[in-house]
């Protein structure tokens, strides 16, 4: 096992080494300076170049990406904003805990309330309940996140007065953004765990149990759930991953400063470094929770567990 | 005609025609995929024919009729510059779907051919392929497409390549899984000892077998893009103007939440529509396709 | 048919919860009579659960800016936001009104010109920052080098002449220059500099009546909170500079990018006062009660520009530029833009308020919508065809200008076609010799010299590597003129509407609407405020009824 998870770790390398070149070549190919950002739109172009000079972006495109490798695998350091000469690690350190809170929250209300939802939805098969959390669940999916954010601060904020509609501070601050972005996340989350319940009680082995006089709680709690939800860990992993950096426009909408906000605003302003530090970041801890996501689906599914203790190299899904 | 009569049916006639017909044949007994496709064809018919449906010019602006509520002669109201919303959410249809449905094709064409190498071949291109995905998959989505927009400009074609790429990741992977499955099938087998070319074996045999998961991605994944193009809109990367497309109209809309609801609920239940239709229409897709689940 | 139901379900669903939101902005937009004692039910609602979350301070003004700071530093670039907050932290060694010559000084004691290009300036000996520190000439010199790191500037050398005495060379000769660069470099002392344990990103020192210490005080993104200090080193009232007084000990900022969020913190007095609305928001918020609007001259002079390198249709092409001016419909622009609070441009390129020099006798409204003239005019120029490729930055306001430019030269037969990008691929892009655009958003700067902002961006091609002006243009009468202006003494009534009367017969610039920045406040809550060149009401100046 040890053996596995040491592998894994080592494949993440050329993972995250891809990572950095792919967004390096990607601001390289933006057009826009970052040097003319800097100076702003009287500079001479003499001043321009000087700068450039002085920040390395006259060099050729290999050797700039040689010395970003060596600065950020060998010394460890992401380097400073361009803009704001601030320490990109500090920043991100800063700005991380509350991305977390915003993908830690989506995580757990997509299994807390998603599951159940699903459950109930796919027990109760073309019930009431089933049409009207499938209904709740396209609603969900078919809501861009910016316009759900504007109507639930309207709703909640401006209408009722009940929650705060920016800012930081209190878990008040929180409610609006974090359901802004976890809405989608639950309605996912109902709509696989309803598809796969569906499909377990389906199954044969099921209806065997069913046919040998298991009671239906128990059939559905002991025998189905576990195998519905082994497939549904990998779905909570990649939207755990996504909300990461997907958070971007709740931040800006609701004024909390989170890693996604940083990294657009980079885009943006063509701060090379901050976007490969943020990308690097979220891509790492990506690479992590779907390490965390295998692990966890080993230790609940035996078969997944001989296939890694095996030695096999498993894809993911 | 009962259930079980039909399921008979269905079974006798499988042996003698080809998978598609027998699971199109699933579909249309499916009610809600039905409604989702009649909805989305629906769409699709209005998208065609926008220049004879629609009552005015998508892009007239006339400051004079600005924000004016649904009336006897703007039956939608006008957006904050006076033009039309019914004529520019007809028009919004063909960007919309163009969108959604182009950038999906995208994902797919390069996602089975890349994930088809990675499966079909194995070893040194497989691992290339799928740790080439690995590093898309890593980056969170908004993020590659904000990064790609910035790189490609703005624009209806460039909104789908920077939507598309993103997804090329996840089509390599199920396919190649797909593949993965049914490259240990004994027809396989057979077709390798009759001596045919890998690149036949992968279109004759191998895609028929494997698409069914990759449609029902792709049908999901429709709506999912026009969300993020929507997205894209409200950062201010997405389509140029006066594109109507549903995202920027609704993203355009935002500042008159308050005064003018309908402005951006027409783009809105628009957006809305599709992704039900599209959403319908994959899950029959999928039970129709899955022999096992038997609704 | 369940499914059915669920489709009809799923749309009612949407629609209740749009009307929901609806219905709150129709009461509180109307403010009918009857709608009255409900709204104020609600706004106090509101208010209470506002000061639940955050205890108000009466000596705390709260104060919404519409964008982020991505650090304190006063050195380094950024958006006028962060000028909101730079200048009510630091102070500058002099100031000046809008549309003045005359400088006030505040850290300068006094100064003098020696020659064209060379300034001997002196400050007080008693300045102290936050910390007790002594500002010194070197102190001065210090600012200006950190200042020019990261800012295109005219200063040529700036040195130490003395404890408290300076020399600052400029490289030009053109009037403003000095001005304007005292009036934009914040002054702090190196040793605070070195002192702050982040190169002042989070926390500050200048020499103003306000420090922010960083921790919880200073939210990347979200807040800013600054707190008065004790002790100012002007002592002599006389002498302190309208733009420094102190009114509230402590002043936060909100930072509110969202237009929707802004109206409403103002709306439920979250904030006191919104430094920016966006104008689609100010009917509703001007409607609301006891609200207040004012406004201030915008910084950005909203004109556009045509390529004029030798590959653009416009070379050479006079009648092609008059027919796409004569073109566009400004007071549909204006009107649209505006939202009924912009006004069509009277003049091609100025404002009174703000640009210094600016004559009345220009105000003949050149170029006022005519699609009969243009389409005559057309027909005299070598206009092929061609899809003419239009340029701006993806604000949405400026968006909404170009997209009612480009359907009016579809009307008269011109065919156009928009491309909108952001801000730096703009920036990027904006050079004539780019290649990117036939016709594009200049947005140039437009306060005080015009030799120093306006003129200077748009058509002195010493500033650019090319050799041209900013839209390509080589003109060697355009620069002779320019060069008489800038020359010392050149900033003559004469010179200048010399200069105006010739890019305008040649088409070369043309703005094409007004519109000032609005704020808004409570009139009950705010008794007054100051504001200057900087072209934004300075929150350290709002006064706060008690």
């Amino acid at each position: 096992m040890l053996k596995y998870i040491l592998k894994r770790i080592l494949l993440m390398i050329p993972v995250i080494l891809g990572v950095v070149i792919l967004v390096f070549t990607l601001m390289q190919l933006t057009p826009g300076d970052p040097a003319q950002v800097i100076l702003g739109p009287t500079a001479t172009s003499e001043q321009i170049n000087e700068l450039r000079n002085e920040m390395g972006l006259n060099d050729p495109y290999i050797v700039q990406l040689g010395r970003y490798l060596y600065q950020v695998f060998l010394k460890g350091d992401f380097g400073t904003s361009y803009i704001s000469n601030i320490s990109i690690t500090t920043e991100l350190m800063q700005r991380f805990p509350k991305t977390l809170i915003f993908a830690v929250a989506g995580m757990v209300l997509s299994l807390g309330i998603g599951i159940p939802l699903g459950v109930n939805a796919a027990v109760k098969q073309n019930s009431l309940a089933d049409y009207g959390s499938m209904t709740l669940a396209l609603i969900g999916t078919s809501m861009p996140g910016f316009w759900f954010a504007l109507v639930l601060i309207l709703l909640f904020s401006a209408k009722l007065g009940w929650l705060p509609a920016y800012g930081t501070g209190g878990l008040k601050y929180w409610i609006l953004p974090i359901a802004s972005t976890a809405f989608a996340g639950i309605t996912t989350m109902a709509r696989q765990v309803r598809s796969g319940m569906l499909e377990v009680i389906n199954s044969d082995y099921i209806t065997m149990a069913k046919s040998k006089g298991v009671s239906k709680k128990n059939v559905i709690y002991r025998h189905a759930l576990p195998n519905a939800l082994i497939p549904v860990i990998t779905v909570a992993g990649m939207s755990f991953g996504s909300s990461l950096g997907g958070t971007l426009i709740a931040e800006t909408i609701f004024s909390i400063p989170g890693v996604g906000v940083y990294i657009v605003n980079a885009v943006n302003n063509r701060d090379y470094p901050v976007v490969q530090g943020g990308v690097i970041l979220l891509a790492v801890a990506f690479s992590l929770i779907m390490l965390a996501c295998d692990l966890l689906m080993a230790a609940i599914d035996p078969r997944i567990k001989a296939q890694i203790t095996g030695g096999k190299k498993r894809g993911k899904k | 005609m009962s259930r079980a009569a039909v399921m008979e049916k269905q079974s006798n006639e499988a042996k003698k025609q080809n998978q598609f017909l027998e699971v199109m044949k699933r579909l249309s007994y499916n009610k809600g995929a039905m409604v989702g496709l009649i909805l989305f064809l629906l769409v699709v018919l209005v998208a065609i024919f926008a220049p004879v449906l629609a009552p005015y010019d998508y892009a007239k602006i006339n400051i004079k009729d600005r924000c004016l509520a649904p009336c006897a002669q703007y039956i939608f109201g006008t957006d904050h510059m006076g033009r039309d919303i019914l004529s520019r959410v007809m028009y919004g249809a063909r960007y919309s779907l163009l969108i959604g449905v182009g950038s999906v094709i995208f994902s797919a064409v390069f996602g089975v051919i890349f994930g088809s190498i990675a499966g079909f071949y194995g070893g040194k291109w497989d691992n290339l392929i799928m740790r080439l995905c690995d590093v898309i998959q890593s980056i969170p989505g908004m993020i590659l497409n904000i990064a790609l927009a910035c790189v490609l400009g703005p624009g209806v074609y460039n909104t789908i390549l920077a939507l598309g790429t993103e997804g090329i990741a996840g089509t390599a992977r199920l396919m190649r899984s797909s593949i993965l499955n049914v490259r240990k099938m004994e027809y396989m087998d057979a077709a390798r000892m009759s001596n045919c070319s890998n690149p036949f074996i992968i279109l004759k045999h191998v895609l028929p077998n494997t698409f069914a998961p990759i449609l029902v991605q792709a049908t999901m994944g429709v709506g999912a893009r026009i969300m993020m193009a929507a997205s894209m809109s409200y950062i201010g990367i997405g389509v140029q103007p006066p594109t109507p497309e549903w995202g920027a109209m609704l993203s355009d809309s935002r500042d008159f939440l308050m005064k003018y609801p309908y402005m951006c609920l027409i783009p809105g239940v628009a957006i809305m529509i599709v992704v039900l239709a599209l959403n319908l229409l994959g899950d029959g897709l999928r039970d129709a396709m899955d022999p096992k689940l038997k609704k | 048919m369940k499914k059915r139901f669920l489709a009809a379900l799923l749309a009612g669903m949407m629609a209740v919860m749009t009307a929901a939101c609806g219905s709150t902005g129709s009461t509180q937009g109307t403010a009918s009579q009857e709608a009255a004692p409900a709204q104020a039910e609600a706004s106090q609602e509101s208010a209470a659960s506002a000061a639940e979350a955050a205890p108000v301070d009466p000596g705390t003004l709260k104060v919404g800016i519409y964008g982020g700071l991505d650090s304190l530093n006063p050195w380094t670039s950024g958006r006028i936001t962060k000028d909101m907050v730079t200048y009510v932290l630091y102070e500058t060694l002099a100031c000046c009104e809008n549309g003045s010559t005359e400088i006030e000084e505040i850290l300068l004691k006094g100064w003098e010109q020696k020659d064209d290009v060379t300034y001997d300036c002196e400050i007080y000996d008693y300045i102290t920052d936050a910390a007790g520190n002594n500002i010194k000439a070197d102190d001065v010199v210090f600012s200006f080098e950190k200042y020019m790191e990261n800012w295109a500037t005219s200063v040529d050398s700036i040195e130490a002449t003395g404890n408290y005495t300076f020399t600052l060379k400029m490289k030009t000769t053109a009037a403003g220059a000095f001005e304007y660069i005292v009036c934009k470099v914040p002054i702090a002392s190196k040793a605070a500099f070195e002192a702050s344990p982040d190169g002042f990103a989070t926390t500050s020192c200048g020499t103003s009546q306000y420090t922010c210490a960083g921790g919880n005080d200073y939210v990347n993104g979200t807040t800013i909170i600054i707190r008065k200090t004790d002790s100012y080193w002007q002592t002599d009232e006389n002498l302190i500079y309208p733009g420094s007084v102190a009114e509230s000990d402590t002043i936060e900022f909100d930072i509110l990018s969202e237009p929707t969020q802004m109206a409403l913190a103002v709306e439920n007095g979250t904030i006191d006062f919104a430094q920016y609305v966006n104008t689609s928001m100010l009917d509703e918020v001007s409607a609301y009660e006891g609200m207040t609007i004012a406004s201030v001259p915008s910084s950005e002079d909203r004109g556009i520009m045509f390529c004029m390198t030798e590959d653009s249709p416009f070379y050479n092409d006079l009648a092609l530029r008059q027919a796409v001016l004569y073109a566009i419909d400004n007071e549909a622009v204006a009107e649209a833009c505006g939202y009924g609070y912009g006004s069509p441009a009277n003049v091609t390129c100025g404002n009174p308020e703000l640009t210094v020099g600016y004559d009345a006798s220009w105000e003949t409204s050149p170029y006022a919508y005519d699609p009969e003239k243009a389409k005559e005019l057309l027909a005299q120029s070598n206009y092929d065809g061609r899809t003419l490729r239009l340029l701006c930055n993806s604000n949405a306001t400026i968006t909404m200008m170009w997209q009612i430019i480009q359907a009016n030269l579809i009307e008269v037969g011109i065919n156009a076609e928009l491309s909108v990008v952001e801000g730096t691929t703009y920036g990027a892009y904006r050079d004539g010799t780019s290649g990117q655009y036939d016709l594009a958003y200049a947005g140039p700067g437009n306060g005080g010299y015009v030799t120093s902002d306006l003129w200077n961006t748009l058509f002195n091609r010493n500033n650019y590597e090319s050799g041209r002006t900013w839209a390509g243009l080589l003109d060697d009468t355009l620069q002779e003129k320019y060069d008489a202006i800038a020359a010392p003494d050149g900033y003559t009534q004469e010179n200048l509407n010399d200069f105006y009367n010739y890019i305008t017969e040649n088409a070369l610039y043309y703005k094409i609407y007004d519109l000032p920045e609005y704020c808004a406040y409570k009139e009950a809550n705010i008794t007054g405020y100051f504001s200057d060149w900087n072209r934004f009401i300075r929150a350290n100046t709002i006064r706060k009824a008690q």
